[in-house]
């Protein structure tokens, strides 16, 4: 069983469970951007959590499979095909002996889809983690983005489970506007008063300047005090920076560990996955809450998929 | 003095510390607990990241102050690291430049810099990037204005007040004085990152 890239499209990375526990040597998190998506599918085929699975970009994206193999996408909403023929997305798709093409997208809703193959595929440890971490090429294959003619090789992982769908009303949310909750960040006050309700209240649009490491948010200028941080401070996926220029940048899954800007939000735990599928041109605005508000909506959140995910 | 703490997430917790406290150590006390999931310091602060449905931020914030509680910077004998570094040329293509703006001569710069050690304030921005304090203030440089796609590994760079040792090859904007084959990261070691917070740097010119 292997997988073969025709075309990867704008980006295409191997990707596994976050690289968790080195922040403070300055090793940033990687793993999918959309972690919930990518959990999702990781569970279709029976695969444990910290198998590697395919994040694609975007799309159009194009790859031969040679079975027999069981796999499964999910994340944006785009056409999907196998030979030519429309396939569903969020469950297992099980094929025989011989090869076969999988198209997928340009995505319609969203922008990063989730491949994952039972048995996972073969990806390069570092601590801890295969996930690639592309701006000091860790994991993955040889730390890059994959290219056209990488052939990966299909496992067969230990401790699989039957696969199954994704019932529908546990497919996420995917659109081309997207509500990001979150709290006030350590530097919030460094905004003016208007700022800070701008904040949770205007409407931004994604930038181009999107990447796995942040997202450069346009439409809306934040004013903030010119003062600056007299030294770098702890950053995190989720957090919300501003430059002087006054264009907060969303920090994303391989967002670097320490940072110069004020931080002025921190989007919350349970609404993280979203800025994986925040596409340049989409809308994108905050809501406030409170950190107990935020805990009580992981809570309700992961209760809704303890029972599907197993966890 | 009392630490301030700050809610800066619903998953994040952030202390500054009084003079004294070893943010390194105070973290390093942190990650012992299995509902931190990191815990990184900056100069003189601390941030953890907790699962807020295995504890609260009332315990976090118990734990915290056990931790700055037992992490006082202690006078003992840190661990000096000796880098040759080879100064100029291609392997440090900004040293002129630094020199000059310094008001200083190419090797008036490279005497400047080896003659005295460098703690290692704090690592952050990339995998195993040290910042190393103490810099002369005579050198009063900033960040390049188009930073560098791609940065050598071992390179040596300067701004005002900081040293730094590019461990991996990667893009940087920081003006490169010289350039090191000590190898400072090693993907197979236990501990792949040889910098931390605590030790010094002396530069030798070779």
């Amino acid at each position: 069983m292997a997988l073969t890239i025709l075309d990867p499209g704008i980006q295409a990375t191997l990707q596994a469970m976050p690289r968790a526990g080195f922040r403070h040597q300055g090793v940033p998190a990687a793993g999918p951007v959309d972690e919930l998506s990518a959990a999702l599918v990781t569970r279709v085929v029976g695969n444990p959590p910290d198998a590697a699975l395919l994040e694609i970009t975007s799309g159009p994206f194009r790859v031969r499979i040679d079975g027999p193999a069981t796999f499964a996408v999910g994340g944006a909403e785009a056409e999907m095909s196998v030979n030519g023929r429309p396939v569903a997305p969020w469950s297992p798709l099980t094929f025989g002996r011989g090869a076969r093409e999988l198209h997928i997208g340009p995505a319609v809703k969203g922008m990063r889809f989730y491949l994952a193959l039972r048995g996972g595929l073969q990806s390069s440890d570092f601590l801890g983690s295969s996930s690639t971490y592309l701006p000091a090429g860790f994991g993955g294959l040889m730390g890059r983005a994959l290219i056209k003619g990488d052939c990966l090789e299909v496992l067969s992982a230990e401790a699989m489970s039957a696969p199954i769908a994704v019932p529908a009303v546990l497919h996420p949310f995917m659109g081309k506007g997207w509500s990001l909750r979150a709290t006030e960040g350590a530097e919030a006050d460094w905004l003016t008063a208007e700022a800070r309700e701008l904040l949770f209240g205007a409407g931004f649009t994604v930038s181009a300047q999107s990447s796995r490491m942040g997202i450069r948010l346009d439409d809306v200028k934040l004013e903030i005090s010119d003062r600056q941080l007299q030294h770098s401070v702890p950053v995190f996926p989720g957090t919300v920076q501003c430059p002087p220029g006054g264009q907060p940048v969303v920090l994303s899954a391989d967002a670097q560990t320490t940072g110069g800007y004020p931080r002025i939000a921190q989007i919350i735990r349970a609404d993280r996955h979203r800025i994986g599928q925040m596409s340049p041109g989409h809308s994108v605005t905050f809501v406030r809450v409170s950190a107990e508000e935020a805990t009580d909506i992981l809570r309700t959140k992961k209760a809704a998929l303890a029972a599907f995910l197993g966890t | 003095m009392t630490p301030e703490y700050r809610h800066t997430g619903d998953d994040l917790l952030e202390a500054c510390l009084p003079e004294g406290v070893s943010a390194w150590v105070a973290a390093e006390k942190m990650r012992r607990h299995a509902e931190i999931e990191e815990a990184v310091s900056a100069i003189r602060s601390v941030t953890v990241q907790f699962n807020p449905l295995m504890t609260s931020v009332e315990q976090v914030c118990d734990w915290m102050a056990e931790a700055i509680g037992h992490a006082a910077e202690t006078a003992q004998q840190s661990e000096r690291l000796v880098i040759p570094v080879r100064y100029g040329g291609e392997d440090g293509p900004d040293l002129d430049m630094v020199a000059q703006s310094a008001g200083l001569s190419a090797d008036e710069l490279i005497s400047l810099h080896t003659h005295k050690d460098y703690p290692v304030e704090m690592i952050g921005f990339t995998p195993g990037f040290g910042y190393l304090g103490g810099l002369d203030p005579v050198i009063n440089v900033g960040r390049l204005d188009q930073p560098r796609e791609r940065v050598l590994a071992g390179s040596v760079g300067i701004i005002r007040g900081y040293s730094c040792i590019y461990p991996l090859p990667g893009p940087g904007g920081w003006p490169l004085i010289g350039r090191t084959g000590h190898l400072l990261f090693d993907a197979q070691a236990e501990n792949p990152f040889r910098l931390a917070p605590g030790m010094t740097v002396r530069f030798e010119a070779v």
